[in-house]
């Protein structure tokens, strides 16, 4: 009798070790799988994405020919994009320093004016949403941004009014900059495909925090 | 420091190799680990949330020009469509019928391109500072089937001039218009008025 239930025991020790072991097996394999997945979809790589200063685009955005890790990054964004082959879509969520970007400090995101034939900054809270204000500011272009007379701008982020070139960001928390260039003869320093005719996107400098 | 790494190396070898691992079962965990990446990231645009044409599909008529307000944060339909551009948009469906779609774009800043369903920019073109640019699309389903006979199968001479051909079963054509602020509101929206888009009849 004693025996038996030593037996019954010894078997249920290694059915469970024998479980375990799958379980483990079962859990790397899908922490592995999917989280690699989705790490190369939200963030990608350097094959995929192209990274200058603060600044990040996907290389083969909009083309028919992107990658599947680009394809499901759209997919899954929900955005609209040009082609990378007419425009780029720069995103900054971090400061020239590395800091996240916040509503409650205040940046200046200064830089020359571009050699694209067209480019914007816009500023959206960290779910691509538009930042409700009273001054109905979303947004400067090579049109309406004020450019001062050694040919650079400045545009200002703070939750209050600031003279000259000024985003609000209201309580929006953590912020995400949007820069499009669309075509022109556009090269970007960092780019190694093309560092002929260097031009520089513009530094997010952090001013002040509250 | 620098020459004990070897020791260490070796030492912590040593450790591994007497927990016995199972070769055969590393090497099917990084198979499997493989397999399921790819297929994460090939199911993802099937899985994963809503694309930008789920999102429009809704707002938009077939076969319409549709000239969309102004982007705010009230009328924002899908995450970073930014509010730089005004947006006038056409769901098109080339199943049924051929799609005309005629546009000029006067300047720079303006575009249009056809998105698919995927996202793919299956047409884009820009605006020119010197000169406006008139552009003739007539959009054909991807696979080869009747649309209509010719006008030469007809018996009436064609002599318009052909517009580019471009094929692609369904879509959203977006003219893309730069804001200049309120004083060219007028002017952009009168400009942005001449995108039309239409299936033609078959006969």
């Amino acid at each position: 009798m004693h025996f038996a239930v030593h037996k019954i025991k010894k078997r249920l020790q290694a059915a469970v070790i024998r479980i375990s072991d799958v379980a483990i097996f079962l859990g790397i394999v899908l922490i592995g799988g999917l989280g690699s997945s989705y790490y190369m979809v939200s963030a990608g790589s350097t094959l995929t994405t192209r990274t200058i200063g603060p600044w990040t685009t996907w290389k083969n955005e909009g083309r028919s020919d992107a990658d599947p890790y680009t394809r499901a990054h759209l997919a899954r964004s929900g955005k609209l994009n040009l082609t990378t082959e007419i425009a780029q879509t720069f995103l900054a969520s971090k400061d020239t320093e590395g800091k996240a970007l916040h509503s409650s400090c205040e940046y200046q995101i200064s830089g020359d004016q571009l050699d694209a034939g067209w480019w914007s900054i816009t500023v959206f809270d960290d779910n691509g949403r538009l930042i409700a204000n009273p001054s109905d500011r979303y947004t400067f272009t090579s049109d309406t941004v004020a450019i001062s007379p050694n040919g650079k701008f400045v545009v200002t982020l703070a939750r209050d009014a600031r003279p000259g070139n000024w985003l609000p960001t209201a309580g929006a928390g953590n912020l995400t900059l949007a820069m499009t260039l669309l075509e022109g003869d556009t090269t970007i320093a960092g780019d190694t495909e093309a560092e002929e005719n260097l031009i520089g996107l513009p530094t997010i400098k952090r001013v002040d925090c509250r | 420091m620098m020459e004990r790494i070897p020791q260490i190396a070796l030492s912590w070898l040593k450790s591994v190799a007497a927990c016995r691992p199972d070769i055969r079962l590393i090497l099917t965990a990084l198979c499997a680990v493989g397999i399921l990446h790819i297929c994460a990231t090939l199911a993802a645009p099937m899985l994963m949330g809503r694309s930008a044409f789920d999102r429009l599909s809704p707002l938009l008529p077939l076969n319409e020009r549709i000239i969309l307000p102004a982007v705010t944060p009230q009328a924002q339909p899908i995450p970073f469509l930014t509010p730089d551009v005004r947006y006038a948009m056409c769901r098109y469906n080339t199943n049924y019928a051929p799609v005309a779609i005629t546009v000029e774009l006067p300047g720079r800043g303006w575009s249009l391109a056809l998105h698919t369903p995927n996202g793919d920019n299956v047409y884009a073109a820009t605006g020119e500072d010197t000169r406006t640019t008139a552009i003739r699309l007539r959009l054909l389903p991807e696979s080869e089937r009747f649309m209509g006979l010719t006008p030469e199968a007809l018996g009436v001479a064609d002599t318009s001039d052909k517009p580019q051909v471009v094929r692609s079963d369904q879509g959203i054509a977006v003219l893309r218009a730069p804001e200049k602020g309120r004083a060219f509101q007028v002017e952009t929206e009168l400009a942005m008025r001449k995108f039309r888009c239409s299936s033609e009849t078959v006969q």
